[in-house]
């Protein structure tokens, strides 16, 4: 499900070029993360045969070896430079080392799913329900009011009411400050604009260099995913 | 139309604490449709079934229910007083006098039932997809973004 605002023309060449099996479905007002408590891309959701929910949203990723060569490398040139860093802390600080090394597995994340498949119930990574409800994202008051400043984020943006949207996005990053999707897609829906558009221009999610005063907001996708720890980013939720 | 004059963010829902949800034994019954339409609303008088459409809570004479669970409605349906019990929050825009309504926090986190939720979206080439249709087999949700 893609989690994209502007118009399903941004998802066709992804979709077209995975020509998936599966279906394949457009999100654009980020339904599943009012409903299933997605805050991040990728989350991952199981769901058995009965329609009830075995792991609730998590970060979790396709075999390694179904990544195209450039985005292999770029993950193990990450991976490296988190451990670089990692290292450095054990000496200084331990509890920022765990955090670092405490994202979810990309490799081994497929074989969770797949011990699922043959064992369903019995598997040790099917949670009971009750054990799915307490392993959701946590969420209050402020969450709602968040999801629901979004939503009017949305619908204005749509409607091209774009600096009452803006103030809304602004609202929402604020109620839910852990909530990924609703930063990335109002940081790349501005960001798009500002970069004139491409192919690549949905993925500039900040200011550009000298034009700062025109980002309308806080934070940034640089600035923000730099200083957030793969444990905080992608928080490990099993281990295989 | 009626619009009411303030937001109602601020009503005291410490009623909808204290009793909390009421589980129900056995099945959930029909799971109601949550459609991909934000719940927007230029009035909050909308009928139970419309709020059903919107935010999957189905009124019944047991209260508000969805998966199982069951909130009383002590003084009937009505948007104001569903959001209070629901812990659903309503935000208005100034200029547009738009209201939207958020997801409910009940229980302190996102789901309130471990049964997946309808959702009906729609495919890159426009034709409508019920997740409700894959019953029979596993699931996996995935989302992404092109960003």
């Amino acid at each position: 499900m893609s989690l994209e605002l502007s118009s399903p023309e941004a998802s066709r060449p992804f979709i077209d070029l995975a020509s998936p099996a599966h279906p394949s479905l457009l999100d654009p007002t980020h339904q599943i993360d009012a409903l299933f408590g997605v805050v991040n891309i990728p989350n991952v959701v199981w769901i058995d045969e009965r329609g009830v929910i075995v792991r609730p949203a998590e970060p979790g990723w396709p075999p390694g070896d179904h990544y195209p060569d450039w985005l292999r490398g770029f993950l193990d040139e990450r991976n490296a430079q988190a451990e670089a860093m990692a290292k450095e802390a054990d000496a200084t600080d331990p509890e920022l080392a765990a955090k670092i090394r405490g994202g979810q597995d990309h490799d081994t994340y497929p074989d969770a799913i797949r011990d699922w498949v043959e064992h369903a119930a019995g598997s040790r990574f099917a949670m009971t329900p009750d054990e799915v409800i307490a392993a959701s994202q946590p969420r209050g008051a402020d969450k709602s009011k968040g999801a629901a400043h979004f939503e009017l984020a949305n619908h204005l943006w749509r409607a091209d009411d774009r600096d009452a949207a803006i103030a809304h996005f602004r609202a929402a990053h604020l109620l839910q400050p852990d909530n990924w999707t609703y930063k990335r897609q109002a940081w790349s829906l501005v960001g798009n604009e500002q970069a004139g558009g491409g192919e690549l221009g949905r993925f500039n999610q900040g200011p550009l260099p000298g034009a700062e005063d025109q980002w309308p907001f806080e934070g940034n996708f640089t600035d923000e995913a730099g200083a957030t720890p793969a444990g905080d980013y992608y928080p490990r939720t099993l281990t295989v | 139309m009626t619009l009411l004059a303030s937001p109602v963010t601020a009503l005291d829902r410490s009623s909808a604490r204290s009793s909390g949800p009421l589980r129900l034994s056995g099945s959930g019954g029909v799971v109601p449709t949550c459609h991909a339409e934000p719940m927007i609303l230029d009035t909050l008088d909308i009928d139970a079934d419309a709020f059903a459409a919107g935010t999957g809570w189905e009124i019944r004479r047991e209260g508000a229910c969805k998966g199982g669970v069951c909130v009383p409605l002590p003084d009937g349906f009505s948007v104001e007083h569903a959001a209070d019990r629901l812990g659903m929050e309503l935000v208005r825009d100034g200029a547009t006098r738009l209201w939207a309504l958020g997801p409910e926090s009940l229980n302190g986190r996102a789901l309130v039932t471990a049964e997946a939720p309808e959702l009906v979206l729609d495919d890159i080439d426009g034709n409508e997809f019920r997740l409700s249709s894959l019953r029979g087999q596993k699931v996996l949700l995935v989302a992404w973004a092109p960003y």
